[in-house]
This record gives C-alpha cells, sequence and structure tokens, in this order.
C-alpha cells in the first residue's frame, strides 16, 4: 500500500511543494493537489510525464519511490496533496507510465499523437532558442521567412483561396519604399556638400535599427524585396489555378 | 510507404540519397530537416507552414518537377512556429494522397530526428566510412530501435568499392543489408543543380547505382 510524504516551502508568494511516494509492492497511484492551480515541472515547454492539471499519476516500485515537486501560487494547507487511487501493477508491460523514463519502447503501444509528445519529451525540442530569432525590420516581412499564413491559406482550404493580406503588402511596400528614400538621402548625406540638405530627410523619414550600418538596410530591403516579388508570383500562381479550376472540369493529382 | 533516411552524423549524404531514391522510387521527397534545410526550396507554402498549421500538407508539395517534393523553409523564425509533432499527420496525409514517402531527416539525436522515424515504415541510414560517421550511424540505429523502426538498408555512402571485411562488418553492427556509392562527381553536380543525378546524367553509373538501390529497398520493404 503506497503511503505519502510531503514538505512544504513558502519562500516568497510561491508554494513549493515536495511529495515522496513509497509502497511495498508495484503500484499505479493518483494525486490530486490540495493547493490550485498547480504548476507543474515542465520538460521542453510542455508539463512533464504523469503530470495533469490537478495532480500527477504514475508508478510507483518498491525499489523507486516516487519524488515529484511542483509549485503553486495558493497558500499552504496540510496536506498539500491526497493518494486519490493507488491500483496494483501486475505486469510489466506499462508502456504509458514508463515509456519515455526507461528510454527503451519509447513509444510502443501509443498512438501517434501521444508518441510524437512522449518523443519530444523524451529527446528534446530542437528548436532554436527564441533570441537567436532574427527580429523582423519595420513592418515589412523577416527576410528569408516562409510564406506567410495567408498566401497558404487555412488548412483544408481549397488550393484556389485568394490570399487576403494584399492591403498588408501594400502598406510594406510603402514602409519599403520611405526606407530606401531614407537610404539614399542618407547616402548623398555620404558625399560632402550634400550633407545639409539630406541629413533632415534622413532623419524623418528613416530610423535605422540601432547598430545597422547602411550597407547592411540595404541588404536586408534587398532580401525583404526578392521575397514580396516572390509572394507576388505565388498570388499569380494560385489566380491561373483559380481561372484553370473555374474554367474547366477539375483537374486530378 | 514512408521510408525515413536518417544518418545520426550531418553531411554524410542523406539528402542527396532521400533526393535520388524519392526519384527512382516515384515517391514525394519530403525535407524534414527543419533548421538546416537541403533540399531545392520552393514557392508558396513549405513544411514549416504545414507544422504550424498555416497550410495543408498535401497542398504543399511541388508536384511540377522531375521530383514531387514538400521544401522546408529555411527561416528560423519557420522553425520556431513549427509544431514538430504536426510531422507525423503531415507525413500520414502525404502518403495517403501520393502512397510514397521518402522523408529527409536531419541530423542529431532530438525530436526532429525522431520523429521522421517515428512515422516511417522503415528507416534508411547513410553513412561514411569514416569513425565519427559510423558512431552516428549506431546512434541514430539505436534511436529507431528504441522507437520501434525497422532498418531497411544502410548506404556506405563515398567509400571504395572493394568488397572487403569493413562492408560486412558495417552490415553486421548495423543489422541491414549495406549498398556502397562511391564518390561520384555527376552526383555531386547533379546535387549542386538541385537536380537527380538520373536527369542529369542518366547513363551514368551514379544514375544506376540509384536504380538498384531503390529496387533492393522496394524489395525489403514488399
Amino acid at each position: 500500500m503506497a503511503s505519502l510524504d510531503w514538505q512544504l516551502h513558502r519562500p516568497a508568494e510561491v508554494t513549493l511543494v515536495e511529495l515522496r511516494v513509497t509502497s511495498d509492492c508495484r503500484e499505479r497511484v493518483a494525486l490530486r493537489s490540495n493547493l490550485e492551480p498547480v504548476w507543474p515541472p515542465r520538460r521542453q515547454g510542455r508539463p512533464a510525464n504523469g503530470w495533469q492539471e490537478t495532480g500527477f499519476e504514475g508508478v510507483v516500485t518498491p525499489a523507486e519511490p516516487l519524488v515529484l515537486g511542483y509549485a503553486s501560487p495558493a497558500e499552504p494547507v496540510d496536506p498539500p496533496a491526497e493518494l486519490t487511487d493507488c491500483e496494483p501493477v501486475v505486469t510489466d508491460a506499462d508502456p504509458a507510465g514508463d515509456a519515455a523514463a526507461s528510454g527503451d519502447t519509447l513509444v510502443e503501444k501509443l498512438d501517434d499523437d501521444t508518441a510524437g509528445r512522449a518523443l519530444v519529451r523524451a529527446l528534446g525540442a530542437g528548436k532554436p532558442p527564441r533570441g537567436a530569432v532574427p527580429k523582423p525590420l519595420g513592418h515589412a516581412v523577416t527576410a528569408g521567412d516562409g510564406p506567410p499564413a495567408e498566401s497558404a491559406g487555412e488548412r483544408g482550404d481549397s488550393p484556389g483561396r485568394i490570399p487576403s493580406d494584399a492591403p498588408e503588402d501594400d502598406s510594406t511596400l510603402a514602409d519599403i519604399g520611405r526606407q530606401r528614400d531614407g537610404a539614399e538621402a542618407r547616402s548623398r548625406a555620404d558625399c560632402p556638400g550634400e550633407l545639409g540638405e539630406a541629413a533632415p530627410t534622413a532623419g524623418d523619414h528613416d530610423r535605422p535599427v540601432e547598430g545597422r550600418t547602411l550597407a547592411d538596410q540595404l541588404a536586408a530591403d534587398r532580401l525583404t524585396l526578392l521575397e514580396l516579388a516572390d509572394r507576388y508570383e505565388d498570388i499569380l500562381t494560385v489566380l491561373d489555378r483559380t481561372d484553370e479550376a473555374t474554367a474547366g472540369p477539375e483537374r486530378g493529382r | 510507404m514512408i521510408l525515413t533516411v536518417t544518418g545520426g552524423k550531418g553531411g554524410v549524404g542523406k539528402s542527396t540519397v532521400a533526393y535520388n531514391l524519392a526519384t527512382e522510387l516515384d515517391a514525394v521527397a519530403v525535407d524534414a530537416d527543419l533548421g538546416m534545410a537541403d533540399l531545392p526550396p520552393g514557392r508558396g507554402p513549405d513544411l514549416h507552414d504545414v507544422l504550424a498549421g498555416r497550410a495543408d500538407p498535401v497542398e504543399a508539395v511541388r508536384d511540377s518537377g522531375p521530383v514531387a517534393i514538400l521544401p522546408c523553409g529555411r527561416s528560423l523564425a519557420g522553425v520556431r512556429a513549427a509544431d514538430p509533432t504536426a510531422l507525423v499527420e503531415s507525413v500520414e496525409a502525404v502518403a495517403a494522397e501520393y502512397g510514397r514517402v521518402v522523408v529527409d531527416a536531419p541530423a542529431g539525436m532530438h525530436c526532429d530526428a525522431g520523429l521522421p522515424l517515428l512515422v516511417a515504415d522503415a528507416c534508411l541510414i547513410v553513412t561514411r566510412p569514416t569513425r565519427p560517421a559510423l558512431a552516428g550511424a549506431v546512434r541514430t540505429r539505436e534511436l529507431a530501435r528504441a522507437i520501434d523502426t525497422p532498418l531497411a538498408h544502410v548506404v556506405l555512402n563515398r567509400a571504395d568499392e572493394s568488397p572487403g571485411q569493413r562492408t560486412d562488418r558495417v552490415a553486421a553492427t548495423l543489422g541491414a543489408p549495406v549498398s556502397v556509392l562511391p564518390d561520384s562527381s555527376t552526383l555531386a553536380r547533379a546535387q549542386r543543380a538541385g537536380q537527380p543525378v538520373s536527369v542529369v546524367a542518366p547513363d551514368s553509373p551514379a544514375s544506376e547505382r540509384f536504380a538498384r538501390l531503390a529496387d533492393t529497398v522496394e524489395r525489403a520493404l514488399t
């Protein structure tokens, strides 16, 4: 029979709960927190294996007690959690509970969705850190970023759907126009004798991003323009396809 | 049929093999290297858009070229926005529409390398006859085992052809038949041009080898 032991700390405005579940046989246990909301430990941005909104479910064995920790903004109460369910596990096969931890049968017997998430937890997300992602240039589209949502249409839309982001593109073009004017003004400013004329214009029209040189700015603009050219090509392709689809019988893939 | 081309180390030729194998198998090549895509890019929605829920996987396939391809975006923002777990249903949707899919998996052991194995019916490991590449192949073999994806074949890329202990040892260690792919400037040229070698040089030895490899893989999977 499983038994529960706990410790509580409240260093600031958050209560930290430490739980220890021991048992003399292999048991599947469910714990419900008396403190709510539960802030479970996270791995790769997702609640760690076994954690739910109100508590935890997992397997405890005589050799391996369950040691758990979570946090909650609620005031401490005694006991902070209760065992709501204990059920002896008769077989060793317990893919949902132990799979990700043991790494052996990582995804066996799980449906695809659960398996995918178990894999992300077990192996890590492999995404670049947020800080590594270049910031967009003003309101312009991010250079090198894929085509936007609208050009692809909503999931499950017909291929002939016309993108709805034309106005945004216009403003992007206007933006780039202003940036280009600014850049030209600044390059004029580089020439002796024209400084007085150009400097105020540059200040009005273009606020260069901190640390960005003129060459960088122009290179970024060039990328943005190429990206826009690509997007307009895409729109034309979609329009062509719509024409074909409305003119003739539906094409097979 | 979903075949994932993987290998642990980067630069061993996974994309080259995936692209040419897809051509020979008349399959869709899915560029699942979310962070460092290699297969030719395309216009319109790509795999980043698909995994972010902004595009339908089947509609993102470009099938106008010599090989149908679901290209991958190149931006870090795209990688961050993508939900890697959506790869499973996306690749399955493409397989349901087109029948055959070859997934080009990224290097490494993170989930972006694991999920292409999870969706696959079988995998093919590409490696080189060097110590680090073979170590990577062994680790990937273990990962495939943990995910329960069978290994159909091994390609020893840019190796000399003399049969012998080395090929046998690789086959014994990884537990699958090995094909040797010798260094080929024709193949390198084709890959640089973003074309399958069977299009650039249909009668070249490299092209014949891929036809044979496709044959072997096909027989292993049926």
